[in-house]
């Protein structure tokens, strides 16, 4: 019957259905006329034939390979024999039809031929053995006929194909066939499935590595083998895909093998085990985890050869921040799509050296803050730069994540205030988007991404005991939906301003805090715990690194002051203003050169003398000066042309001593052997007499 | 996530619970939080529980389950529960109970409803020495002697065995509390602690008979084991830290009750009188006799020889052993107390934490805990006070400093905690406490007879014999004397409740427990009331400081006030 005959008889219902699942039929609505030929031209066009193929579900899916297995008209019978039952069956053609990819037909399913022909491989059987025959000499398929019972050999080549094709349709004889086989082949027949029945040769020779010796039995010739390969090859349980490259079982046989084209039939969609997720990360840690690596990340870092942050890296920011280790990564491509971080292309190559052969490696690209797009997202309110980063990650995924996606609209489609056991999620879209995930195990891959990320932006629920419950918080919903900010903002849940210090050195944050405060804590204290109450620990070390960062004592205590409304205990103080008192007690600072002598006077003279202005002599201590900014040999000509006689002391030399004086050693330590010489030897004379009387 | 700011409790995902101390519902839900969670570290404003199995197995043994710690939690809690605490909660609670220690006749047996858990303990090394056959699927035999050390080892393989075996009377014993004491004050137990003798004795039953009661120094620890001995009736063996703290068991005994003098003994270093009431000391039951025990033929005869002491514990029909201090239990008497499970056992301590980490071995050979003292009440009430505790920094002097710089790391120590610009301090610290009890503790003995010189009071160190000792102490007791100097070494034996204020001038404590030991007896609240005070006179800038620090950490973690002051303020305030 034609196609278009088909579509006539859909009821009404049906047809709004087909329309509304066939986008491009809206087409026809600026057509003049819109007839139902009109209709089956567009609904026969090859890409919307694909599109709608891929939009059906598992189940759906499987009946339209088994119809095209049947050769595109599936009748009661043979569906009951592959399992599926006659209601299934109906309700399925009624299905298709409102696809306008199959009609309900005396009880069974009829495809148009421009459907049959957009399914590939149904089943995922294989190719057909008609492809891998057609390589083969008239020779060697006559031997295969013969090998296989047939009575006579056909005329023509193509005759003699569909005959080999014929005897291998009959499950019972392959199966039998194969029961039979010497063990050499059984081996490679059960590697060459178990590499997903088409495989390239190597990789089938690493598995059995004996075939190596029948390589050379050629490929397009036959000869009778006892074992092996060529024994299956003789019957067509194995032919050559493409010569000397990939081998296959051809469809036939492996339908024979599985007995059904699919095992089970799961007509309705798997259902989802429902509960409450905990939403326990709060979206601002977002915020307070890429402040903090931003600020990790003042001076640029250097990317590894693959364009990623390296491991030794990724280690020091965790360790740095407090960011897990496994999240430093995806923190900082939210931060690059923000715009917050930049990747600088290397500059160009430096040539090669010389007569080094190898070409110098390219310098490696750079991980950079964008200072003032850090500076303008740092202004914003917390929900403004949480919504920066997560908008970024929003188009990305729907841009470029269509697995991701999907697994997001699933979460979407949940009641509010509900999440679902992730493995049931992936089941469940496993079932609905069989081109998109090819099993439930790909789709739980996505699945537990997707919790993951949505968690880590502080918009899922978490991992529990038994699996995660992925769910998407309120705030979730709106972002993923595209909504503005100002329709955001409300739901941002409330951050902790305030902090309490206790006695015992620890700075408590109640809550998430503002992240403001939790940056400001973070210079100051070291992170003992996170979640959901942020727990610091003050000492000694952690003040200092705040004054080596630039803070001051009185800076600190103000701050924490200001934040801590039941006060901050006296001991605290304290011991703020302790360490504030002794930092930096002890001072380092450059310096190029220095000039040094044991007579203050001189170098006094020295740093006042007019003529060495230019050179910025700065006196540190009555007997040592710095010089900055020049080089020993500019300084020595200076000094001397004003008159000075200036040494250079070498390297090994000691090194300048403020305090003490250099004496020069007595002419006589050297006739001594190098021993002291006792200052006034009459005087030690008569004390050792003395003694010894 | 959404927050509840009118609740008191952040539970962490890392098990432990915040407690917002100033919370007006704080009271009501500590009451309920402390039944399976410990208390860690009490500073002011937010104290911080932890939840562990152990923890967790307390309150299952209490009869609390596990829904209802997850209620409380949810019920106080600001945020919403980490996921995975209620599942661990119900994992871990539901392990207690499971198997159980049960009397059939006179056999003892080790049963449990699931096969599959009771196969699984059994097949496990630890446990296949120490049962006999098998009575059915959900039942094994097992020897009297492995009651105590079959429970140590289900413990470790996280499956806590209830004890439901029971215990022997033991010989009885007449004894009641006396309605007046002291010539004629009337008498009778705080109501808490009338309560926690309840929930150990628990009538009598299985349920109750061995476990461990929490209270705070000054709770009157001892007033609540001698009502327990009331409630049981039975000879029992009392087993405490030091002489000091015998004698004075022996005393409130004497004085709470109406047992005859003769009545009770005391066995330690000094004195070996078994009585129908017994106090024995750690110390003795651990003495050691050098080189013996080899080449035994069994452990424990090997142990006993070792031990000579410890043979008291199966000397008498005792009914009842009462462990003071259970936090301190030495080892070997873990040991002992493995091979008489079926003995009621009465643990008293401030704290389940031990040093040595061998809480588990407290829980399944003591018992678990039956009563932990609501504090804040007792405070409230008045039972007890917190002292203050001030760290007075003085500089070193100049001539010292480069004394110091050059100093080796040990004796560094030694040249900062001697530094004569702390005596100008403790001069004032006495005068400002003229009509309190000080005690002035230092580690260096030179240091410390010039102090006693200086300050014109008597000196005690460990050489200083006991009956001198006891002497002394009396005399302070009596308020004769107001002001003594100790070394730390005499320090361990004292018990002082009299002393109300405190001076450190050197010394370092050793392990966190023994420093809770030191200062729960120094800082114990007043009969009068009044404040107490801790003082440590500190040098500036010197490791004499950085070990201040640690001592502050720990004080504050346990919720003693603690302010740093210079010397000048304490000089000044005298001055004024």
């Amino acid at each position: 019957v034609d196609y278009a005959e088909r579509l006539r008889s859909l009821s009404r219902p049906d047809l709004e259905q087909l329309l509304a699942n066939r986008p491009e039929t809206s087409a026809l609505s600026g057509r003049r006329t819109a007839g139902y030929s009109d209709l089956a031209g567009l609904l026969a066009l090859p890409l919307g034939t694909a599109r709608a193929i891929a939009s059906l579900d598992r189940f759906h899916h499987q009946v339209l390979e088994l119809a095209c297995l049947a050769g595109g008209r599936l009748a009661g019978d043979f569906a009951a024999s592959q399992g599926l039952e006659p209601e299934w069956l109906a309700a399925a053609a009624a299905e298709l039809a409102r696809w306008g990819l199959g009609f309900p037909d005396a009880g069974g399913l009829s495809l148009p031929a421009h459907v049959v022909a957009a399914v590939d491989e149904p089943g995922r059987l294989g190719p057909p053995a008609a492809s891998g025959l057609a390589l083969l000499t008239p020779n060697a398929l006559a031997t295969i006929a013969l090998t296989l019972g047939a009575a006579r050999i056909a005329a023509s080549k193509s005759d003699m194909i569909d005959l080999i094709a014929a005897r291998l349709r009959d499950a019972d004889a392959v199966r039998q066939l194969v029961d039979e086989a010497p063990p050499r082949a059984a081996r490679v027949l059960e590697a060459l499935r178990a590499l997903g029945g088409t495989s390239h040769w190597t990789l089938l020779a690493q598995e059995v590595p004996f075939i190596h010796t029948e390589r050379a039995l050629g490929t397009t010739v036959l000869r009778p083998a006892e074992d092996g390969l060529g024994w299956l090859r003789c019957r067509a349980l194995v032919l050559w895909l493409e010569l000397e490259r990939r081998l296959t079982i051809p469809a036939e046989v492996e339908l024979a093998l599985r007995g059904r084209l699919f095992p089970t039939w799961q007509p309705e969609p798997p259902a989802l085990d429902l509960a409450p997720p905990a939403f326990d990360r709060h979206p601002a840690e977002l915020v307070i985890e890429v402040t903090g690596m931003l600020e990790h990340w003042r001076e640029p870092v250097a990317l590894i050869q693959s364009g990623d942050l390296g491991a030794r890296e990724r280690h020091r920011v965790a360790a740095a921040t407090g960011v897990p280790e496994g999240a430093v990564g995806f923190l900082a491509n939210l931060a690059i799509m923000a715009g917050l971080l930049a990747v600088e292309e290397p500059p160009a190559r430096a040539r090669a050296r010389g007569r080094s052969r190898r070409p110098a490696s390219p310098a490696p690209a750079r991980l950079a803050m964008a200072a003032d797009a850090v500076a303008t997202w740092r202004r914003g309110g917390v929900a403004e730069r949480w919504l920066a980063l997560v908008g970024g990650w929003r188009q990305m995924v729907v841009r470029s994540e269509p697995a991701m996606n999907l697994a997001l609209e699933e979460l979407l489609a949940l009641p509010d205030g509900t999440g679902a056991g992730t493995a049931g999620l992936a089941r469940r879209l496993a079932w609905l988007h069989p081109g998109a995930f090819p099993d439930a195990e790909a789709a739980a891959e996505v699945v537990d991404s997707t919790a993951a990320t949505l968690h880590r932006l502080g918009i899922g629920g978490s991992v529990a005991g038994a699996g995660w419950t992925a769910g998407v918080s309120e705030l979730g919903r709106m972002m993923l939906g595209g909504r503005p900010l100002a329709e955001l903002a409300p739901l941002f849940p409330p951050t902790e301003g305030e902090c309490t210090v206790t006695a015992d050195l620890r700075v408590i944050v109640a809550g998430p805090p503002e992240p403001e405060l939790a940056n400001a804590l973070a210079r100051l204290a070291d992170l003992e715990a996170a979640a959901p109450a942020r727990i610091y620990r003050l000492s000694e070390a952690s003040l200092r690194r705040a004054l080596d960062g630039g803070m001051s004592a009185a800076g600190i205590a103000d701050l924490l002051r200001s934040r801590c409304p039941s006060g901050v205990p006296q001991n605290v103080t304290a011991l703020i203003e302790d360490v504030g008192r002794r930092h930096g007690r002890l001072r380092v600072g450059r310096a190029t050169l220095y000039v040094q002598a044991d007579d203050p006077v001189l170098i006094a003279q020295v740093a006042a003398d007019r003529r060495l202005r230019g050179l910025g002599v700065r006196v540190l201590a009555p007997t040592l000066a710095v010089v900055e900014g020049t080089e020993e040999r500019h300084l020595l000509e200076a000094l001397r042309k004003a008159g000075y006689m200036p040494a250079v002391e070498s390297a090994a030399s000691s090194p300048p001593n403020a305090g003490a004086r250099r004496r020069p050693a007595p002419a006589v330590a050297a006739a001594n052997g190098g021993r002291p010489a006792p200052a006034d030897p009459r005087a030690l004379a008569e004390r050792l007499l003395a003694g010894a009387g | 996530m959404t927050a509840a700011g009118d609740k008191p409790l952040i539970v962490q995902s890392d098990r432990t619970v915040l407690l917002e101390a100033g919370h007006p519902r704080a009271e009501a839900c500590r009451a309920q939080l402390a039944r399976f969670a410990e208390l860690e570290r009490s500073p002011e404003h937010i104290h911080t529980y932890r939840i562990t199995p152990l923890s967790i197995w307390n309150a299952r043994a209490a009869g609390m389950t596990a829904a209802e710690m997850v209620g409380v939690l949810s019920e106080f809690s600001r945020y919403a529960l980490p996921a995975a605490i209620a599942y661990d909660i119900a994992d871990q609670a539901g392990r207690y109970g499971r198997l159980r220690l049960e009397r059939a006749g006179d056999q003892l047996r080790l049963v449990s409803e699931e096969p599959a858990v009771l196969e699984e303990v059994v097949r496990a090394r630890t446990v296949a020495g120490l049962v006999g056959e098998r009575v059915s699927a959900g039942a094994v035999v097992v020897p009297a002697f492995a009651r105590g050390r079959l429970k140590q080892a289900l413990i470790k393989l996280g499956w806590p065995a209830e004890d439901l075996a029971g215990y022997t009377a033991g010989a009885p014993l007449e004894l009641s509390l006396r309605t007046t004491i002291d010539g004629g004050r009337p008498f009778g137990l705080r109501p808490y602690q009338a309560e926690a003798a309840d929930a150990f004795w628990a009538g009598g039953g299985l349920g109750g008979g061995s476990g461990v009661l929490v209270l705070p120094c000054g709770a009157g620890k001892t007033v609540i084991g001698i009502a327990s001995m009331v409630r049981a009736a039975t000879r029992t063996l009392i087993l405490v830290t030091s002489i000091v703290a015998a004698r004075q068991w022996r005393d409130e005994l004497l004085r709470l009750t109406d047992l005859p003098a003769a009545g009770v003994g005391e066995y330690s270093g000094e004195e070996k009188t078994v009585a129908p009431v017994t106090i024995a000391t750690y110390n003795v039951l651990t003495y050691r006799r050098r080189g013996a025990g080899r080449g035994r033929a069994s452990l424990d005869e090997a142990v006993l020889d070792d031990f000579p002491h410890l043979a008291l514990l199966g000397r008498q029909d005792w009914g009842l052993i009462v462990y003071d201090e259970v936090h301190l239990l030495p080892a070997p008497v873990f040991r002992m107390t493995a091979e008489i499970q079926s003995k009621r056992r009465l643990g008293l301590t401030a704290t389940l934490v031990r040093e040595d980490r061998r809480e588990d071995d407290v829980f399944s050979l003591i018992g678990p805990k039956r009563y932990d003292a609501p504090w804040r009440d007792l405070e409230s009430q008045g039972w007890i006070a917190p002292a203050v505790c001030t760290e007075v920094r003085v500089a070193m002097p100049d001539d010292l400093r480069m004394d110091y710089a050059v100093a080796e790391t040990r004796e560094r120590y030694r040249v900062a905690a001697c530094s004569p610009a702390k005596l100008p301090v403790l001069d004032a610290l006495c005068r400002m406490h003229r009509e309190d009890r000080v005690l002035v503790i230092g580690q260096y003995l030179d240091q410390l007879d010039e102090i006693a010189a200086r300050l014109d009071a008597p000196l005690i160190t460990g050489r200083t014999p006991t009956s001198e000792r006891e002497l002394l102490y009396e005399r302070f007791r009596t308020g004769e004397l107001r002001l003594l100097v100790v070394s730390k070494v005499a320090n361990f034996s004292i018990d002082l409740p009299e002393a109300n204020v405190a001076i450190q001038l050197s010394g370092t404590f050793g392990s966190r427990q023994e420093e809770a030991q030191r200062l729960g007896r120094v800082l114990r609240p007043k009969a009068d009331g009044g404040q107490a005070h801790f003082y440590t006179i500190v040098t500036r800038e010197t490791s004499d400081q950085e070990y201040a620090m640690h001592r502050q950490l720990f004080l504050a973690e346990q919720g003693y006030r603690y302010d740093i002051v210079d010397e000048s303020e304490v000089t000044s305030t005298l001055a004024s």
